[in-house]
């Protein structure tokens, strides 16, 4: 039923592309992108107001409806019906997207995976699975164990729908959902390339494929997570591209004969407006659509939406208007072009911000910070401090590990952030000298545009660091590869689109450097990554952690009374077990007894001063209504202080056969844990 | 270049591709095979006693020896065996208090040779649950020394046992590929061939025009 399920939803957003293209007379390369996104926003929409599962079932109704319609027209026009379908849909494009997404599913259903990283847990995965388990959005679930509620849902939902049908959450369907995506973005960025264009298209679908590793490639001994990760840093990196490339990949279109059909057949579809304002409105349609998801992504999309708006509104000023008749309309035009994407990133920001008022009470302009400043003061004070008006010694020392991070720190199989954007330089000079002496404007737009949103994005973090972040986490620039290489992989994967485009101009100088770009990106991942750390060669133990959590996990979800509360034992854990526990047991909740035997509780976010012993593990159990001890790991001290209270003295702890407890006094009214039976999984 | 002669490329560029892929497999699995026959790789157990060194990191944490297994709970526990004899592969059980973590084997291919990445297996197969992990050496190389690095999770009550070498391969190690082999085998040809395509229309059209524009790049 899993397959099923994704099977099911695979299929609706082909369905629904291949409807998109006949009907509006587009190549079927960038329709992907643009159905994903109006499935997660409808998803969206339909959370909000609490019906989720019916926002599901509305998506694949539509579907349904498309296959039908589409059949219909296939019986009526069959000749004209076919030729138009072959023309657009059999494109280099469609195929990588088609290729890629069902390649990605079969690998990930063969190797299983699971959630490993400390993020996926405390935010990402656990969030997806709360969606699913609830069949809602997490702001409106009670009782769960997601703390951070308050992140965007895009990448929740996008999950949700994908396993909508599954009996149960599954995280492979978590990045096979991402898959889908990531490939809708590449064949959108594939599709700015001609038809016939078959080798540069291959080699365009290889460097798309291992960007998001080049882009990763950090840390050389690392896991690389490329394609199994529930985090957003990627899926920002390549919504912003695809943003971009919807917009540089459409392209007035010529009428019927456009795909091989005669002046008088006319060709499919329902001509209600100009071809040519069709082709404006689509495009900005869908560009609004990517940037709507973006800004529902993460807090961070909404500059990155921000970035994509001004370099369609730039290209279109210098492309489209500078061409044509200077008059009111085209100046209304143009104008259209900045108000509907400035609207689109100003209104994903609002959406969420309402919805959040509204389930939560949270307002979204409160940063959340350690310096409790809203987004306004941030922005106020840090241009007050980067223009050097009471700058303070943080900030001086945040803004100068930046700038040597950016110079010293490898954020990329490239090497540092300064060679990077050595090589978009190069890859943006060659799309300029390709491209034909008329649309030169255009790798020159995209450059200035990226480089300044670069400027504006690294101002950002820095933002960031200094009032969002903890004090160590902040001038540590903990995780500055990670959140710098959305940005990376945007403006490289823009690059390549550029550079693509230039083979409309030149077709064998172009595809030639493509097959030069594809063969050094290939060789420098080859060199630089070993397969072994990628999802192609993972370890088998890469999963062993978390199949014995939960394992362990699953003996107190079995048990016939299911507790609400857990107590649990792993002592001198770093908090990465308890969050994955948290994730196992949702929605039990989850008190944590770490290794000085202090007590957290995960649901509230309340660490209690509380140092457990022997004497008072009892009355702290019965005082928050919980009976039931999940014991993970323990050492000397637990064993010198609390094995004596257990029946079995921990036996069958130590012979790996039970780890949950439950708490009851015996005939003299002593405390003591008893070993559950255990039930076996199904 | 005519689609014809791209289609005739292609399928040259597959068939080779499965010809190599399936000449490589067999020579490993008749090498093997044919070490198996005159014994020189034979099935057996090695014991923790038997092994040449036992390093553990960190003094104050303890290790000893009860009935074949080792006990510790040291972070960095190393166990090195002289082998002197082709090996095609090592299983172990563990059983610990915390999942195992970063379990590797080490081998060296020389005397002398130090222990180095170049030479470090991950297990092919394991089961958490029951502690058992397989790693496995298609190469069948000649093995100076083995090092048997359990487990990095600090504090872990680690006990180590069943440590049996060289256990007969399935066929499908050799002919079955891997996710990266598979992805090779499938892009690669094609790649290939249209590389092959684009330098051989630039070699013999170089100028700005496409002279066939009937063909697909």
């Amino acid at each position: 039923m899993t397959l099923v399920s994704f099977a099911l939803a695979w299929l609706a957003v082909l369905v629904l592309a291949v409807f998109g293209a006949v009907h509006t007379r587009q190549n079927a390369g960038a329709l992907p992108l643009c159905v994903v996104c109006a499935v997660v926003l409808v998803l969206c929409a339909a959370g909000f107001a609490g019906l989720l599962a019916a926002g599901a079932v509305l998506v694949l109704a539509a579907a349904l409806a498309a296959a039908a319609a589409l059949t219909v027209q296939a019986v009526r026009h069959k000749n004209v019906f076919w030729r138009q379908v072959k023309n657009q849909c059999l494109t280099p494009a469609f195929g990588l997207y088609l290729a890629g997404s069902l390649a990605l599913a079969a690998l990930l259903f063969f190797q299983q995976p699971l959630f490993t990283q400390w993020d996926e847990f405390s935010f990402w995965g656990t969030a997806a699975k709360v969606v699913k388990e609830n069949n809602t959005l997490y702001t409106l679930v009670q009782n769960t164990n997601l703390a951070a509620r308050s992140y965007p849902p895009a990448l929740a939902v996008l999950s949700y729908y994908f396993q909508f049908l599954a009996p149960q959450f599954t995280p492979w369907l978590v990045y096979a959902a991402y898959g889908v995506l990531t490939f809708a973005v590449f064949a959108a960025v594939v599709d700015v390339l001609p038809q016939k264009a078959a080798g540069a298209a291959a080699f365009a679908g290889l460097v798309c494929v291992l960007l998001p590793f080049a882009a990763e490639s950090w840390y050389s001994s690392q896991q690389l997570t490329a394609y199994s990760t529930a985090y957003a840093d990627a899926m920002l990196g390549l919504l912003t591209a695809g943003g971009c490339a919807v917009w540089f990949g459409a392209r007035p279109l010529r009428a019927a004969e456009a795909y091989g059909l005669s002046g008088k057949e006319g060709g499919f579809g329902t001509a209600v407006l100009p071809l040519q304002g069709r082709t404006y409105a689509g495009r900005l349609a869908a560009v609004a659509l990517v940037i709507l998801v973006l800004g529902l992504t993460k807090d961070v999309g909404l500059p990155l939406g921000l970035v994509v708006m001004l370099a369609c509104f730039v290209d279109y000023f210098a492309n489209d208007f500078l061409r044509g008749r200077k008059n009111g309309r085209a100046v209304l035009r143009w104008l259209g072009v900045g108000a509907v994407l400035g609207a689109a990133a100003v209104a994903s920001y609002l959406v969420w911000a309402l919805h959040l008022q509204a389930s939560l009470g949270q307002n979204r302009a409160e940063t959340g910070a350690a310096s409790q400043m809203s987004v306004q003061q941030m922005l106020g004070t840090g241009i007050r401090e980067l223009l050097g008006v009471g700058r303070t010694e943080k900030f001086s020392a945040v803004f100068s590990a930046m700038v040597n991070a950016f110079f010293n720190q490898r954020v990329t199989v490239f090497g540092t952030g300064l060679v990077t954007v050595g090589v978009i330089v190069l890859l943006l000079l060659a799309a300029f000298l390709l491209e034909q002496k008329g649309n030169r404007r255009r790798p020159v737009c995209f450059a200035l545009v990226s480089t300044a949103g670069f400027a504006g994005y690294y101002f950002f973090q820095l933002l960031c660091y200094v009032y969002v972040f903890s004090e160590a986490d902040g001038r540590n620039l903990a995780s500055y590869p990670r959140y710098m290489s959305s940005y990376y992989l945007f403006w490289l994967l823009g690059a390549v689109c550029l550079l693509l485009l230039s083979v409309r101009a030149r077709r064998k100088a172009a595809s030639l450097t493509v097959l030069g770009v594809s063969a050094a990106v290939l060789g420098l991942c080859v060199l630089r990554i070993d397969a072994t750390d990628t999802l192609l060669g993972r370890s088998a133990t890469t999963w062993d952690t978390q199949t014995v959590i939960e394992a362990r996990a699953q003996q107190v979800l079995l048990l016939e009374e299911k507790p609400e509360r857990v107590l649990l034992i792993s002592q001198w854990d770093d908090s990465a077990r308890w969050y994955r526990y948290a994730y196992a047991l949702e929605p039990v909740a989850l008190y944590h007894v770490k290794g000085d035997n202090t007590v957290v509780e995960l649901q509230a976010s309340q660490e209690y001063p509380l140092r457990l012993d022997a004497g008072n593990i009892g009355a702290f159990m019965k005082e928050n209504g919980c009976d039931t001890l999940l014991v993970d790991v323990i050492d000397d001290y637990f064993l010198n202080e609390f094995s004596a209270l257990f029946t079995d003295g921990l036996a069958e702890y130590e012979a790996g056969r039970c780890f949950v407890y439950r708490m009851d006094t015996d005939t003299a009214g002593n405390l003591r844990f008893s070993p559950c039976e255990v039930s076996a999984a199904d | 270049m005519t689609k014809k002669t791209f289609a005739r490329l292609l399928a040259l560029l597959y068939i080779g591709a499965a010809l190599l892929w399936l000449g490589l497999g067999l020579t490993g699995w008749l090498s093997c095979r044919a070490l198996e026959k005159d014994g020189t790789l034979t099935t057996r157990e090695l014991s923790v006693q038997q092994a040449e060194k036992v390093s553990l990191f960190d003094d104050r944490t303890w290790g000893s020896f009860r009935e074949g297994s080792l006990l510790t709970t040291n972070t960095d526990a190393q166990l090195i065996w002289k082998i002197g004899a082709p090996v095609s592969g090592l299983t172990v059980t563990l059983r610990s208090s915390q999942p195992i973590k970063d379990l590797e084997l080490y081998y060296t291919t020389a005397e002398g040779q130090d222990f180095s990445v170049k030479n470090r297996l991950t297990p092919v197969w394991s089961d958490p649950l029951a502690g058992s992990y397989r790693f496995e050496l298609p190469d069948v190389p000649f093995v100076e020394q083995l090092r048997l690095d359990p487990t990095s999770a600090g504090g872990a009550f680690l006990e180590i046992n069943d440590i049996t070498l060289n256990e007969p391969l399935s066929p499908d190690t050799w002919f079955v590929p891997d996710a990266a082999q598979l992805l090779a085998l499938l892009a690669g040809p094609a790649l290939l061939a249209w590389a092959v395509r684009v330098l051989v229309l630039f070699w013999k059209h170089p100028s700005k025009g496409d002279p066939e524009c009937n063909i697909s790049m």
